[in-house]
């Protein structure tokens, strides 16, 4: 309480800047791997009273960090995304003290075991290349996750099995159809991401809605696909989704059609936001959320933040930080 | 439906000049129209944008029933899409982009299994194979005799070698045209 008597007299005295660190909450993190300069989200109560909660500017630090006097109360969290550890979130409790000194580590980056079912003769180099560039984008936008695949040629009846679940439907769009086939072919693994390059027209496929059968474990991706149809069909395989309600983006004029989720159709879309990252690793409801805690690469601590949810423990899914 | 026409052959670069200035370049006398009536000036330009977005829309999640609104309207610019497939700078884009992407990749650790020949041309090849396909997919969507009578002209075209059109998506658009209206 002493010290932050002091801070307001230095305050009213003009010998203080309120972003001072010479007195503030400090957070230390520990375990960041390759030196990364990781990108911190921190929900606090910064002033007392109504409208004293807030999402703070995201900012960066290679292991320490100056707050400013943060408060109690408030729902308060952190998280830190980094290249090469996994997404941290933890829930300090802060003090009216002005000193609070909190430490995290962080782990290590979350294998995801993807299984990759080739369907389409000569598919496999597209497979390793389109895999490469997920893994790349995943890194570079401080996901946390690399993807592990392993690739294996589908044969015998399975092909048509396979072939089938994803198809044009009358409405002339691809749908998932007859997943249980799929499921029961004997190239399908439970708990793990299963993707199939198919011999059938179109560019990618999650088939996570209940009409399709769904299971957000299994994707298409068809003859059309591009490098980045991989990657954005990992986004959808982490909570983003569904499209029309802000799994994507090209209807939002808080993103740019460089966003992976945007289905303009360019391989060129690389970015995915602070918000989107937060909710491939957060997001849980009854509709499976994130893969990541479906198939229990996460802990299940994660909270209801579909795309479009905005609260005290969902950022808003434009939230970022400044790049590279 | 002039401008329609140049906003689908135009590099996706040029597009939202276009559409700029859409409203000053659209004379009245071009205005889609079908049986449901005259589309206004500003659906004109809203058609066009969604007709350039959709056939190189990706992930098609909900986005077909966007610009098959338009109904016949747009027919005419689909038929051109299909028949001309994606322009040569729109091409040139994809394969500069590619090109771009595959040298960031090599410069990371991760596995590249394709030269960068088989790379860009992977990509550039399928952009120009979902160009038509998505063409024949919204054609189907929206049905009609002239949808139909251009879905079965490019196959008879493609099946006389008088067009190009790589095996899967002739087999897209048989597969559309057979669930055409």
């Amino acid at each position: 309480m002493g010290s932050r008597t002091l801070r307001q007299a230095l305050l009213l005295a003009g010998l203080l800047s309120p972003a001072s660190p010479a007195i503030a909450d400090k957070l230390t993190i520990n375990g960041i791997d390759g030196g990364d300069r990781v990108v911190v989200l921190v929900h606090a109560r910064t002033a007392p009273g109504a409208g004293g909660c807030e999402l703070m500017e995201a900012t960066r630090s290679t292991g320490e960090l100056s707050l400013g006097n943060l408060l109690p109360g408030c729902e308060p969290w952190i998280a830190i995304l980094s290249k090469k550890n996994r997404m941290l979130l933890a829930k300090p409790a802060w003090t009216d003290d002005a000193n609070d000194q909190r430490s995290v580590t962080l782990k290590p980056v979350i294998d995801v075991p993807v299984r990759v079912w080739i369907v389409k003769p000569d598919a496999r180099d597209e497979a390793t290349d389109h895999m490469a560039k997920a893994n790349l984008l995943f890194e570079q936008n401080r996901v946390g996750v690399e993807f592990k695949p392993t690739y294996r040629r589908v044969t015998g009846e399975a092909v048509e099995a396979i072939e089938q679940g994803f198809r044009v439907d009358d409405d002339k769009s691809m749908h998932c159809q007859n997943l249980r086939r799929v499921q029961q072919s004997g190239f399908y693994e439970r708990g793990a991401l299963n993707v199939y390059y198919s011999n059938n027209g179109g560019t990618g496929k999650i088939c996570a809605k209940k009409r399709d059968g769904g299971d957000p474990n299994i994707i298409y991706i068809g003859t059309f696909a591009n490098r980045a149809t991989l990657a954005h069909e990992f986004g959808h395989a982490f909570g983003l989704r569904p499209g029309d309600e802000g799994g994507h983006t090209e209807n939002d004029p808080a993103f740019t059609d460089g966003n992976i989720m945007n289905t303009d159709g360019k391989g060129r879309r690389h970015h995915f936001s602070a918000g989107q990252v937060f909710r491939m690793n957060t997001h849980d409801d009854e509709f499976n959320g994130t893969m990541l805690i479906k198939n229990g690469q996460r802990d299940r601590t994660g909270r209801k933040c579909p795309p479009l949810k905005t609260n005290a423990v969902c950022p808003p899914l434009e939230a970022d930080w400044d790049r590279p | 439906m002039r401008l329609i026409r140049r906003l689908t052959s135009a590099s996706p670069l040029t597009i939202s000049l276009l559409l700029a200035t859409a409203t000053v370049l659209l004379p009245s006398t071009v205005l889609a129209t079908n049986g449901a009536g005259r589309l206004s000036e500003e659906e004109a330009v809203r058609a066009a944008r969604e007709l350039a977005r959709w056939l190189a829309v990706d992930c098609e999640d909900g986005n077909l029933m966007r610009v098959t609104r338009y109904k016949q309207a747009i027919v005419a610019d689909l038929i051109g899409a299909l028949e001309k497939g994606a322009a040569s700078d729109q091409l040139e884009l994809v394969r500069r982009e590619a090109e771009a992407s595959y040298m960031e990749l090599k410069r990371h650790r991760w596995e590249v299994a394709s030269t960068m020949d088989v790379y860009v041309k992977r990509d550039v090849d399928n952009f120009a194979a979902q160009y038509r396909a998505r063409a024949a997919q919204a054609l189907a969507a929206i049905g009609g005799p002239d949808a139909r009578a251009a879905l079965e002209a490019i196959l008879a075209k493609a099946g006389k070698g008088e067009v190009q059109i790589r095996e899967d998506v002739r087999r897209a658009i048989e597969l559309f045209l057979s669930k055409a209206k």
